[in-house]
């Protein structure tokens, strides 16, 4: 079985067992207790922030826990704007985590804009120029686009915002870049960035937001006080060790890695370009992560695509452009892709442990599924 | 003071000399839908009642009660001694606090009691007129009824609102019905209104992996599932339908091909149906809601079926009305799921509306090893079997 669809989710590094061995039987105690049994375990989680921290060129007290990416997003987006009302500029190509909760804050009075983007997700900086003024309150984009990989220059979207509108916030949605490309947030600049643990070989259930210091937010869950006082829940001490330990573990190569992977993008979009006449690339290889690639066939659904390549043993993804889901076709169409292909959006995305000759027996049984589908175009 | 549940059925009382079979079924079926649940049930003549609970589980046995089909409504009532004081007590718990109109109904089958029915129900409205001075008598047409139920063994039963429930007739009292299960609105309401006429239901699904995808088929069978909390055990027969679908594109006019897809599936479904004891095929077919449902279309369609009745109970709604019922019947969220089904996998940009049956069988006939899939795909079906849910 060969597992392509490393943007949805990766597989769980082994190194994480130990430490929900250690953490969730061995050292199972609540790091809020007064027993030195727990203060060891404050301890290590304190160690872990602090790992986590450094992985983005932040300082421990700069890291907030969370459950997931998706909650990073809400928290950081419901939570930082002071004033209560402003606008809110997010990308038309953002995660539903952001997309939605950017609904939410319309909802709530402010005025959400979206920035466009060009044919493969990067934002249009032109574009994006003329919608900030000095009634922006909160800005969110990502660092790399889920469905194609697209790299954005946050470092330049967060200089012109800060220039044109000072007491604006930054918030970058790293959940895609994060263990994929060197992140630092103090170059980015950005006030606050979303992570999360099972895109990186952590497991599911952990996520982090980074917010600067200086900066404070309001709480998301009240309770304990724990996280300070902004997510109060008994720490998820064995998946925050997990995390702690993947990156220790896989952050020092992540150069050499992202050069791996980026020999894979390229092979891969090289021989899909010589095996399909009818092939529409939506990743730019030259501003993109190398773990994402996304193309589509023209006249074959996606889907059924991916159900094909299943029975050879192979696992795709159509990102959220899943033909079915009517309700996603926002990307498609902020993409502006063609209704030909816009059903047929397929999302390719690999990790370092991948090889060439696996692509190779990708393309060989896609060339075969496309054929036998193609048979049955809709007449 | 106790609380009970006082059940009142509904066109069964139209039945003459075989009403017994009809009851016989309904109390089995009312009894299987309260499976795992603590009470005593209670027949007396044209009624039922449910005793004996623990008042936590009373929203659970109202929920369940009110989806069997049979049950016209159903009251909570509180049964009490015969009594006159405990009765006017209690009529005074049921006595409205607002002003408005009311009488008190008494029945009186306990004839040893020294007053008749009329004076026992002057005296109980005055209890309410003493709890709530501002109500006004009427009894032709009043806003609120309390009914006084007087039993023979020295207790009485005291109620008011009325909760209807499904209404209908029994499952199991009309044939078992195949039902032609997609995964959308109008076929889970088509068979859940021919069960609610009586008919136990089975269901038949066409699945074209990997044309559609297993969440498809998982929608169908969680929908399928959604329809035993009113009709009891569904037995589903998954066809695989892919070959058949593929030949049907390489072989037929474009434009015949749903109405091929659908005379091929509509022969599957008999078949299978007379194996499995049914009398019925059920479909969801709405005139005119889409090209397949025309007159014309369903004459080609209905011209596959040899023997058995297709029933098409949704045949004059209109969309409108088949969603309010989706909602109502808690399906409406499972059919919205936006899975392609074997119908929307292979459409043709132009399917015929007006299909001829000449054109249709001689489009057919081109399919040479038709009968041979047709067997195929009926030895390969799944069968997947559903227990009660609710």
């Amino acid at each position: 079985m060969i597992y392509f669809d490393n943007a949805a989710t990766t597989q769980m590094d082994k190194i994480c067992l130990d430490a929900y061995q250690q953490y969730g039987v061995d050292n199972f105690y609540n790091p809020s207790a007064l027993y030195s049994k727990a203060l060891e375990v404050t301890n290590c989680i304190k160690s872990a922030r602090n790992t986590i921290a450094k992985s983005i060129g932040a300082t421990k007290e700069e890291i907030i826990f969370t459950a997931s990416g998706s909650e990073s997003d809400n928290l950081a987006l419901l939570c930082s704007i002071k004033s209560k009302k402003g606008k809110v500029i997010v990308s038309n190509v953002e995660h539903s985590a952001i997309y939605n909760t950017a609904q939410e804050l319309s909802r709530r009075g402010y005025e959400v804009v979206f920035a466009p983007t060009d044919r493969f997700g990067r934002i249009d900086m032109t574009e994006f120029e003329k919608l900030v003024d000095d009634s922006v309150v909160l800005v969110s984009i990502m660092h790399v686009c889920n469905e194609t990989g697209a790299l954005n220059d946050i470092k330049s979207l967060c200089k012109l915002v800060k220039t044109k509108s000072p007491y604006a916030l930054f918030h970058c949605d790293g959940v895609q870049a994060y263990g994929k490309t060197p992140v630092n947030v103090k170059t980015l600049g950005v006030d606050m960035y979303s992570a999360s643990g099972h895109k990186v070989h952590g497991p599911k259930g952990i996520g982090f937001l980074f917010v600067k210091k200086g900066l404070t937010l309001r709480p998301i869950i009240f309770g304990g006080g724990q996280e300070e006082n902004i997510r109060s829940a008994t720490e998820n001490v064995a998946s925050i060790m997990a995390l702690s330990s993947v990156v220790e573990k896989n952050f020092s190569s992540l150069k050499a890695n992202a050069e791996h992977i980026k020999s894979l993008q390229l092979y891969a979009y090289q021989k899909l370009a010589e095996s399909f006449d009818d092939i529409l690339f939506n990743t730019d290889t030259e501003h993109s992560v190398g773990n994402i690639l996304s193309f589509a066939i023209k006249g074959v659904r996606g889907e059924v695509v991916t159900h094909c390549m299943e029975q050879a043993g192979i696992i795709v993804g159509t990102g959220s452009a899943c033909s079915a889901r009517k309700s996603h076709h926002r990307i498609p169409q902020a993409l502006g892709i063609d209704n030909d292909y816009a059903e047929g959006m397929l999302r390719i995305s690999w990790n370092e442990s991948n090889t060439k000759e696996e692509i190779d027996q990708f393309v060989a049984a896609l060339i075969k599924v496309v054929a036998e589908l193609q048979e049955y175009q809709r007449k | 003071m106790k609380k009970v549940l006082l059940l009142r059925y509904g066109e069964l009382f139209l039945k003459g000399k075989n009403k017994n079979y009809f009851e016989n079924k309904l109390i089995s079926n009312i009894k299987e839908s309260l499976e795992g649940l603590d009470y005593t049930f209670v027949k007396t003549q044209n009624r039922y009642y449910i005793e004996d609970y623990d008042e936590d589980i009373q929203d659970e046995l109202i929920s369940r009660l009110t989806k069997v089909f049979g049950l016209h409504s159903l009251s909570i009532a509180t049964k009490i001694k015969s009594e006159y004081e405990l009765m006017g007590q209690v009529v005074q718990e049921y006595t409205p606090t607002e002003p408005t109109t009311f009488r008190v109904s008494v029945n009186r089958a306990d004839k040893s009691l020294d007053k008749n029915s009329m004076q026992i129900a002057q005296m109980l409205g005055g209890y309410c007129l003493s709890k709530n001075p501002k109500l006004k008598v009427d009894l032709s047409h009043p806003k609120c009824e309390i009914k006084v139920d007087i039993r023979e063994q020295g207790y009485s039963y005291i109620f008011s609102d009325k909760i209807m429930c499904a209404q209908g007739m029994p499952v199991g009292t009309a044939g078992r019905g195949m039902l032609l299960l997609s995964g959308g609105f109008d076929s889970p309401v088509a068979g859940w209104r021919m069960a609610r006429r009586g008919m136990d239901l089975y269901a038949i699904h066409y699945h074209s992996y990997p044309h559609t995808s297993e969440l498809a088929k998982q929608k169908v069978v969680d929908l399928a599932q959604k329809l035993t909390a009113y009709c009891g055990k569904v037995k589903l027969f998954v066809v695989p339908f892919t070959d058949i679908q593929q030949q049907i594109h390489i072989n037929c006019r474009a434009d015949y091909m749903i109405t091929i897809m659908r005379r091929i599936m509509v022969d599957i479904a008999e078949r299978v149906a007379k194996n499995n004891n049914c009398v019925a095929l059920i479909t969801g077919e709405s005139l005119g809601q889409v090209a397949s449902q025309t007159s014309q279309s369903i004459t080609v369609t209905n011209q596959a079926v040899k023997d058995l009745p297709v029933f098409r109970p949704l045949i004059g709604m209109d969309k409108y009305e088949i969603m309010e019922t989706a909602e109502k019947i808690d399906t409406y969220k499972l059919s919205e799921l936006p899975y392609e089904d074997c119908c929307t996998v292979f459409l043709p940009k132009y399917p015929v509306i007006k299909p001829s049956l000449d054109v249709a069988i001689k489009e057919q006939a081109k399919i040479a090893n038709l009968e041979e899939l047709v067997v195929k795909a009926i030895e390969n079906v799944e069968i997947i079997n559903l227990e009660r849910e609710f």
